[in-house]
């Protein structure tokens, strides 16, 4: 069931939101067990608001389409009088007196927040196998991992637990658990999201966005969040449009760029074949499909590494007085920051002026650029390597290789699900939009929705 | 010419465990050989990306 078709029922009084946060809160206690995808879950709270959003919608008043829908939130995302670790033992009894600017917004929009979802240790990596609460497993293969560090909430979206859960991207982190778990993540456009309230790891690579079950559900999300904020430096003042496509789409007049170079290569082949496989779905909507050459990726890439690396050191290095009370994987990355010069995270930032003018220039050729979201699909948990196509490739660099580099440049970009692979995990592309084309992008995406039914696959949980 | 990390380690990160500097060499190592041809190319004139948000916040009435 989308928001939209959950919406209708509250408002057709044919389901009550109590209902729905009772199936919703059933759904996470039958798979905790198994996916380990909330660190904290907030029964009570969520019954209790869901009781209220019933009784002012029987007053009359609806606040949206979210309104008494079940959702959750990322551990990141500070949340008044409830516990936000971080997924780290320096926060594991942090109890903060604010709620983030994405926790206030949802409030206002009427949904409720079901619990707070695992992640990465400070949302540092890629797997989500954090070595204080456990491991995140892939409602698809529990054997995998569920990508991350947004983990939680790609398993707990995956496996239609709620119907959004807020994820936080620095190099990938929404849509690498989107993929992986058959779900939808939208990174936005810089400072088209506040980050008030959620605890950094890098003070120019972090968007916050929505993870989701369809491309219009995660429209419909971003809508609610969206927006300037004072509180937030980096908050863009523009205007927020009309996020939600309609019914039906036309991409008529639409370039889509298809990339010649980088997206296509090293890919695992049943990944190029389902990406690919859109061409003639988007053509049937109306849109050319054209052919685009990006620029140098590799170097965006190390780029976003390099100064990934020295803020996130920065950000962090007060903690570094207790070295064991980091996973290895985290604290090997923090040692890293702190090597690199600062002439290099200078000149990073340089780089990175000189690569967004360069992606700049596709923008005269194609309205958006269609991707591969990760070159394979998730792989077992604990496998530092993965080998694609016969070469061996560090499992962090292969999972970040088509989607670091968009955070670098600022872009939008939605992973959403466009197949299965012969083992049966899930598939994404990547469509990626110009600044402050979020709605775009979820134009396009929502056109091959409506002519497929790669996002109504279920995992066999 | 590969960097001495070890050196570099000494300098800036005192504290830093010898074993933990050797566990960073190799990821490093890579990344510079990445990273340093780039850097070593771009006009001298380039300013970064981000933005210096002169009175932000003393703006008043908001």
């Amino acid at each position: 069931m989308t928001i939209q078709q959950a919406a209708n029922l509250l408002g057709a009084r044919k389901i009550s939101s109590v209902e729905l946060t009772r199936q919703s809160l059933d759904s996470i206690h039958r798979t905790q067990p198994v996916l380990n995808a909330y660190l904290t879950i907030l029964d009570e709270q969520a019954m209790a608001r869901a009781g209220e959003m019933d009784a002012e919608r029987a007053a009359g008043r609806v606040r949206g389409p979210l309104h008494g829908i079940p959702v959750a939130v990322k551990d990141v995302f500070c949340t008044k009088g409830v516990r936000t670790t971080l997924g780290t033992k320096f926060f594991a009894d942090h109890v903060p007196a604010i709620d983030a600017a994405v926790v206030e917004k949802l409030d206002a929009a009427g949904a409720i927040n079901c619990g707070k979802t695992h992640m990465h240790e400070f949302a540092y990596g890629v797997t989500s196998n954090n070595p204080h609460y456990g491991p995140v497993r892939n409602p698809w293969n529990t054997d995998c991992i569920p990508g991350g560090s947004s983990g939680g909430s790609g398993a707990t979206t995956g496996a239609r637990s709620v119907f959004m859960a807020m994820g936080s991207d620095t190099g990938g982190s929404i849509r690498i658990p989107a993929a992986f778990c058959g779900s939808v993540g939208i990174k936005p456009t810089t400072g088209r999201v506040s980050r008030y309230g959620v605890m950094p790891l890098d003070f120019t690579l972090d968007h916050m966005g929505p993870l989701a079950c369809s491309v219009r559900d995660a429209a419909i999300c971003l809508q609610a969040i969206a927006g300037h904020d004072v509180r937030d430096d980096s908050s863009a003042r523009v205007p927020v449009p009309e996020m939600v496509p309609g019914q039906s789409v036309s991409l008529a007049g639409v370039r889509v760029g298809l990339p010649e170079n980088f997206y296509f290569e090293r890919v695992d082949p049943e990944v190029a074949t389902a990406v690919r496989a859109l061409v003639p779905v988007l053509e049937a909507a109306g849109a050319a499909v054209v052919p685009v050459r990006v620029p140098d990726i590799a170097a965006v890439n190390a780029i976003g590494r390099v100064i990934l690396l020295s803020e996130a050191s920065a950000c962090l290095q007060r903690f570094l007085g207790a070295r064991d009370k980091f996973g290895a994987d985290v604290l090997a990355l923090l040692d890293q920051g702190r090597l690199l010069p600062a002439t290099d995270y200078v000149n990073a930032q340089r780089l990175r002026r000189v690569f967004q003018q360069e992606w700049a220039r596709i923008w005269h050729h194609a309205d958006c650029v269609l991707t591969p979201c990760s070159p394979i699909p998730a792989p077992p948990i604990g496998d530092s390597e993965v080998d694609i196509a016969g070469e061996k490739e560090d499992t962090r660099l292969a999972s970040t290789r088509f989607v670091r580099g968009i955070n670098v440049l600022g872009l939008p970009a939605l992973a959403m699900p466009c197949g299965l692979t012969s083992g049966r995990m899930p598939i994404s592309a990547q469509i990626i939009g110009p600044p402050f084309r979020e709605p775009l992008v979820f134009q396009v995406g929502a056109a091959i929705e409506d002519s497929t039914s790669f996002h109504l696959a279920k995992p066999p949980l | 010419m590969a960097k001495d990390w070890k050196s570099v380690a000494a300098a800036v990160a005192p504290d830093m465990p010898a074993e933990a500097v050797d566990r960073c060499a190799s990821a490093l190592t890579s990344l510079d050989a990445l990273f340093r041809p780039l850097a070593n190319q771009l006009p001298f004139d380039t300013e970064p990306a981000y933005l210096l948000l002169v009175g932000r916040g003393q703006e008043g009435g908001e």
